[in-house]
């Protein structure tokens, strides 16, 4: 097992003993609910480090500049706070956010062409 | 070395802006939340100015609710915490060995949600009811539509829930970085101490600040829908969601403060540090036990399992007392340099104890029914937060300042700066233990003249102007240091750790080859043994 899986997987079930000593001494559901699926988690997470595709640390290119990510924070930011202004600055926010998503499109696009070279 | 591809490029403010190099992203976290500090100190100021006497003079009791609101959900979710992970985003790939951080898009994505999470937040000053004013916290009832109607709550909600997924992203790409972008040999065992605090760190993010953003949904839809909350137990459901998150921030404002310090105390004691594998045991037990302890926070609802969760609270002393242990053991027997950032750590480690002695008493139900929601506990999380956290974050950009721009900062201002911080945070929160023992309550804008608490309040608000005069002090001293630099070269105060290996500031993808790692601590490794460890060139090129 890889070394960075043990110790997320390793927490996890540090948490899950927790939790399993909270089951048994709680009456209620939700605290040890919410313990349990901390250590679901992070026991998750560690085995997706485990299971991805682990080949020689090859050449990544990595971009610059992203103006797609600033559009997209703007959206998300602009659709959000509609919530209390109003549908239509939702709806801006949104069309901000579909624009962001396109140029995000049109960054990577650009980067794997950079990559084939 | 890999080189990056400006896909589409952009130039001048907005390129600076839309950077996704690491180091960047870092610095406008840095810069955001001091500038975030500075307006939440100026409400505390007015808050103290308010309590030195009895009677309102200041501001009314619905501005003075507003201000401890916004002070507590500043300083948490807008300073603290993203100062911890500023630290993060810009050393951890340092450390590790890495060109880059894992997926800067999503780092950049991280850093603007957490931005315009503030701007929200602070959105509400300009609506027709003011800003949030349920305290950080947002109780419900307390904070439903009935009790604290109006769009500034309601923006607040929506700036916690983008700051907080923003904090998210940011701690989700460190991890990522740790796992998956160590340069060769840097093993897990071979981390610096600071990644290994990051590493847990990002940990308890990802895996306890979703359930806040589930909760501030919920409670947005509460007071829109209704019906959530207000059914019976529907408040401790709130509280238990909220303090899933509220708890192990504490700590996510601390691990990280705490991994500066220990670089700092090794650095500057001149040795390597002090049980180095006992300490990395002790951060994730200590990681895990503070995921498990959130409803002492509940104990005087009588509601939750208090024995459990005195147990698991009281159990953090014995990681805590490692964690101690080792920073003492690496000063023993060191040839230790008192220069400022070493101040600052001693500083932290000083005023954290007294904040983790008084977490002890509160861990205990019988004492935490009668300190609760008193000033007792006012006094205790500041001495955890700033006097603990601050003074490793003020020791971290001392350390760090001359790696990030390349100048140092200057050591008499800096010594200024510490002994009006170290006397201004004692003098201001010291008098609120007793306060809160005499039994003055937390968030009240005013108290009897005849209750006894004038002469300590008076002490707390000089105690106030004190800090902001420390304050004030470092930035005439970062001003002064990058208007007239003072050269640090790479490895000014012969660092153990990759980061001091690159130049200052570092480049654009950090390295140009790396020494063989064959420890924690490989600079250090190198200099103990120069003749035989060539530097690998390229090995960092990933």
């Amino acid at each position: 097992m890889r070394p960075a899986a043990i110790v997320l997987v390793g927490w996890g079930a540090w948490l899950a003993a927790l939790a399993g000593i909270l089951w048994i001494w709680t009456g209620s559901e939700l605290a040890p609910v919410l313990l349990s699926g901390a250590a679901a988690g992070a026991a998750l997470i560690g085995l997706y480090v485990q299971l991805r595709s682990h080949g020689e640390p090859g050449r990544r290119r990595v971009t610059d500049s992203s103006v797609a990510v600033l559009a997209l924070a703007a959206g998300i930011a602009l659709g959000l706070v509609g919530l209390t202004a109003g549908p239509w600055l939702i709806l801006v926010g949104a069309e901000v956010a579909v624009f962001g998503i396109g140029l995000a499109v049109r960054e990577l696009r650009a980067e794997r062409r950079a990559a084939m070279r | 070395m890999t080189p990056a591809t400006a896909a589409v490029p952009v130039n001048g403010a907005l390129g600076w802006l839309a950077s996704t190099d690491h180091k960047r992203t870092a610095a406008r976290l840095l810069v955001t939340s001091f500038a975030f500090f500075l307006v939440g100190g100026a409400f505390a100021l007015v808050m103290r100015s308010e309590l030195a006497q009895p009677g309102l003079q200041i501001v009314s009791t619905d501005t003075y609710n507003e201000l401890f609101t916004m002070h507590g959900s500043t300083m948490i979710y807008l300073v603290i915490t993203p100062l911890a992970l500023a630290l993060g985003v810009y050393l951890v790939p340092l450390q590790v060995g890495a060109s880059e951080i894992a997926a800067p898009r999503l780092t950049l994505l991280g850093y603007w949600l957490l931005a315009s999470g503030g701007l929200t937040m602070y959105g509400g000053f300009l609506t027709d009811h003011g800003a949030g004013r349920a305290g950080w916290t947002a109780y419900y009832p307390l904070s439903g539509g009935g009790a604290t109607p109006g769009v500034g709550m309601d923006m607040w909600i929506l700036g916690v829930i983008l700051a907080v997924a923003g904090s998210t992203l940011l701690a989700a790409t460190i991890l990522a970085t740790i796992v998956g972008l160590r340069a060769p040999g840097m093993t897990m065992l071979r981390l610096p101490v600071f990644t290994w605090t990051m590493l847990i760190t990002a940990l308890m993010v990802v895996v306890s600040f979703p359930v806040l953003v589930t909760a501030m949904g919920l409670l947005f839809a509460d007071r829109h829908l209704g019906g959530v909350f207000s059914s019976p137990g529907g408040p401790i459901a709130y509280q238990h969601l909220f303090w899933f998150y509220g708890h192990p921030v504490v700590y996510v404002m601390f691990f990280p403060f705490l991994g500066a310090v220990a670089e700092v105390t090794a650095t500057f004691s001149r040795r390597r540090f002090f049980g180095y594998r006992p300490l990395v045991l002790s951060l994730l037990a200590s990681a895990g036990l503070s995921m498990s302890v959130w409803a002492h926070h509940m104990f005087a609802t009588g509601q939750v399992a208090n024995e459990y969760f005195a147990l698991t609270s009281h159990a953090l002393i014995v990681p805590a007392g490692l964690e101690y242990l080792a920073l003492i053991g690496t000063m023993v027997g060191g040839s230790i340099l008192l220069r400022t950032p070493m101040l600052f750590a001693v500083g932290f480690m000083l005023l954290f104890l007294i904040g983790g002695l008084s977490g002890v008493m509160v861990a205990s139900p019988p004492l935490d029914y009668h300190e609760t929601d008193s000033y007792f506990v006012v006094a205790h999380f500041h001495y955890t937060l700033f006097a603990g956290s601050l003074f490793g974050a003020f020791a971290a950009v001392y350390y760090w300042f001359p790696k990030w721009t390349g100048t140092f900062l200057r050591e008499g201002l800096g010594r200024l700066h510490f002994a009006l911080l170290f006397v201004g945070a004692n003098l201001t929160f010291f008098p609120m233990f007793f306060l809160g023992i005499d039994g003055m309550p937390r968030r009240v804008a005013d108290y009897p003249p005849d209750a006894g608490f004038t002469s300590l309040n008076g002490l707390s608000t000089a105690g106030a102007f004190v800090i902001a005069a420390g304050i004030a002090v470092f930035i005439v001293n970062v001003l002064v240091s990058l208007r007239r630099r003072s050269p640090a070269g790479a490895d000014p105060w012969e660092g153990h750790t990759l980061e001091w290996w690159a130049a200052s500031p570092p480049e654009r993808h950090n390295f140009r080859s790396l020494p063989p790692i064959t420890s924690y601590a490989p600079l250090l490794d190198r200099r103990e043994e120069p003749a035989t460890r060539p530097a690998t060139e390229g090995v960092g090129a990933r």
